[in-house]
């Protein structure tokens, strides 16, 4: 890269705005997916922190989607996926909104109920206690022994446990024995928690059981918020990558299209194109690079400094995995701007062709 | 003694609207190492396409092309570069020399393409501006040069890989007279010392003086018109 380092110091003004632009897209990037990754915690954190491997639902009506919030199980559907083959444990779960009162006022939260002695259920619930998020504890300053209401009934905070959070709400963990009074008749939902090993057949078990079983990975689109918003962030993040794939290719044909009087000479001397274009594409690496970890850095900064009042994910799949997607896709765009140095002809070096 | 370049009844044409136009009539030439052969005619007479001709950058539509004894007339792209890296050398009308690079960068450049660098190139880079007298400069870019500056690095990144032959188009186009002398002394003066064929294009009847044989083209023939009246 003789020559894509010493054209880069000579046209600084011309690299330099072209990095800007670069570090502008990727600090777009990186924030968005630092955004997505949040908000598709604040989503899903609680079913994909639940024990077991799979999740199964009650197969919804024509027409319609599986959810999280319209499927109801049958009576026995527990009793019959427990003999099914190839299932380790299996558990009802129970899913409902719900104001929780703390001190004078009300919460908004999500209640996941259980039977205690099921695997499903957090360790430390019992008869007439709840277990609580780390997020409702903080925010709400509350901790174990304090007591909170549901729909009137009391109950004590008897464990704070990790970062569970449903639809956007905080979820509290309910004995599955008070449900009935907490939450009224048609207002929840309730799906099916499993863990499966060697010799479970997905298709066996929905037969016998009459429901959809899938992995619990899978079932996050399941959640109505998460899919919605999930599906318009990624569209967004895959567009600003193909902008930035454009506004490359653009730069680079510009660059190379002035650069061809050079060229021709080069190639008058004796360059193979491959050489030219390796050196080429170096330069557009370096830019990429360049100013995609100086945006990606500025976003995880950013993401730091708000992560508190804002759902803002900062870990290596939200600032090294969009970067490295930046920067191929960049090349992409730049490899179909160079390609056109094959194109020079060097009998141009000859002649008053300058 | 094996001939630098030896052009065998070349003969080239392009589309003229719906003719041909013949820019090259047949025409042989050979050149000896040691050699400066000026090829003197107006605009339009077909020096650039000679040129290009024995620079492997134009397929002539028949005849023959050795460069060192070699028949390099129906070469494959790459292998023509490699040609062309191996045995040639080009200085091109204005210099064309590459902006971002400094003058010892355009000759380490020339190194750089046949895959050498290091101490040893940037040494003999510096041998070499040195002997066409820009020992000074090595560490300009093209635009803090002169013409007449940028023309004599056009020569030492020509000369940076030991060439065969030299191949020089219009190099006074772009000087004064006086300059233009320089430049015409300077090449006749590397070709003698190192041995090299050199054929200079040009419209200037001033080189008359230094080329050992001088030749003129008009409308693709090539004439036989003045030997000799350098030392040399
Ligand atoms: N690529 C080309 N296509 C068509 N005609 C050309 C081309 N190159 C040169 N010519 C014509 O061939 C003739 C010789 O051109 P050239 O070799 O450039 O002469 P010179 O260098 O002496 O001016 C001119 O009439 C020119 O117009
Ligand atoms: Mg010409």
């Amino acid at each position: 890269m003789f020559l894509a380092l010493r054209d880069l110091r000579f046209a600084k003004g011309r690299f330099a705005l072209m990095g800007a632009v670069i570090v502008l897209i990727s600090l777009l990037v990186v924030m968005l997916t630092g955004l997505t990754a949040g908000l598709g915690a604040q989503s899903t954190s609680a079913i994909t922190s639940l024990p077991g491997d799979r999740v199964a639902m009650s197969q919804p009506p024509a027409g319609q989607s599986l959810s999280y919030t319209s499927s109801h199980l049958s009576d026995g559907a527990v009793a019959a996926a427990k003999r099914q083959h190839g299932v380790k444990a299996a558990a009802e779960l129970q899913i409902a909104q719900a104001g929780v009162q703390v001190g004078g006022h009300d919460v908004a939260a999500t209640l996941f109920g259980a039977d205690p002695a099921s695997f499903v259920a957090p360790h430390g619930l019992t008869a007439n206690s709840v277990v609580i998020s780390d997020e409702l504890a903080k925010n709400q300053h509350l901790s174990a022994g304090d007591e909170v209401g549901i729909n009137g009934m009391k109950f004590t905070v008897a464990a704070i446990r990790g970062d569970s959070s449903f639809s956007h709400m905080p979820v509290v963990w309910v004995p599955g024995a008070d449900w009935g009074r907490l939450v009224g008749n048609g207002a929840d939902s309730s799906v099916l928690v499993l863990s499966t090993g060697s010799g479970f057949n997905s298709g066996a078990f929905d037969h016998a059981v009459g429901v959809d079983s899938m992995a619990t990975g899978d079932s996050l689109s399941a959640i109505g918020s998460y899919s919605a918003e999930h599906g318009s962030l990624t569209m967004m993040q895959a567009m600003l990558m193909g902008i930035s794939a454009l506004v490359i290719g653009a730069f680079f044909t510009v660059w190379t299209i002035g650069r061809t009087p050079d060229l021709a000479v080069l190639k008058a001397m004796g360059a193979r194109t491959w050489y030219l274009v390796r050196d080429a594409l170096g330069e557009a690496l370096i830019l990429l690079v360049a100013g995609g970890a100086l945006g990606t850095a500025l976003a995880a900064t950013i993401g730091t400094l708000v992560g508190d009042s804002v759902p803002f994910v900062v870990d290596l799949s939200t600032t090294a995995v969009p970067l490295i997607l930046l920067v191929l896709i960049g090349m992409v765009g730049a490899a179909a701007a160079i390609r056109r140095i094959s194109t020079v002809d060097p009998i141009t070096a000859l002649g008053a062709a300058r | 003694m094996t001939a630098a370049l030896t052009l065998t009844d070349i003969t080239v044409t392009y589309p003229d609207g719906g003719r041909t136009l013949t820019a090259l009539d047949n025409i042989s030439l050979e050149v000896q190492p040691g050699e400066t052969i000026a090829v003197v005619g107006p605009s339009g007479s077909g020096k650039s396409s000679l040129l290009a001709v024995a620079g492997l950058l134009l397929t002539p539509n028949s005849g023959r092309i050795e460069i060192a004894g070699e028949d390099v007339t129906q070469l494959s792209r790459s292998a023509a570069s490699q040609v062309r890296l191996a045995q040639l050398g080009l200085v091109f009308q204005q210099s064309n020399l590459i902006s971002s690079l400094t003058a010892r960068e355009q000759l380490e450049m020339a190194a750089r393409l046949r895959g050498e660098k290091g101490r040893a190139v940037r040494q003999r880079a510096d041998e070499l501006l040195d002997a066409v007298g820009l020992a000074d400069a090595a560490g300009r870019r093209p635009h803090q040069l002169s013409g007449g500056q940028r023309q004599r690095v056009g020569i030492a990144r020509a000369l940076m890989n030991d060439p065969t032959l030299l191949l020089v188009d219009e190099p006074t186009s772009a000087l004064d007279h006086e300059r233009g002398q320089d430049i015409i002394r300077l090449i006749t003066r590397v070709t003698d010392d190192r041995g090299i064929g050199t054929v200079v294009v040009t419209h200037d009847m001033g080189v008359l003086e230094h080329a050992k044989r001088l030749l003129t083209l008009e409308d693709g023939q090539l004439s036989h018109s003045y030997a000799g009246g350098h030392g040399g």
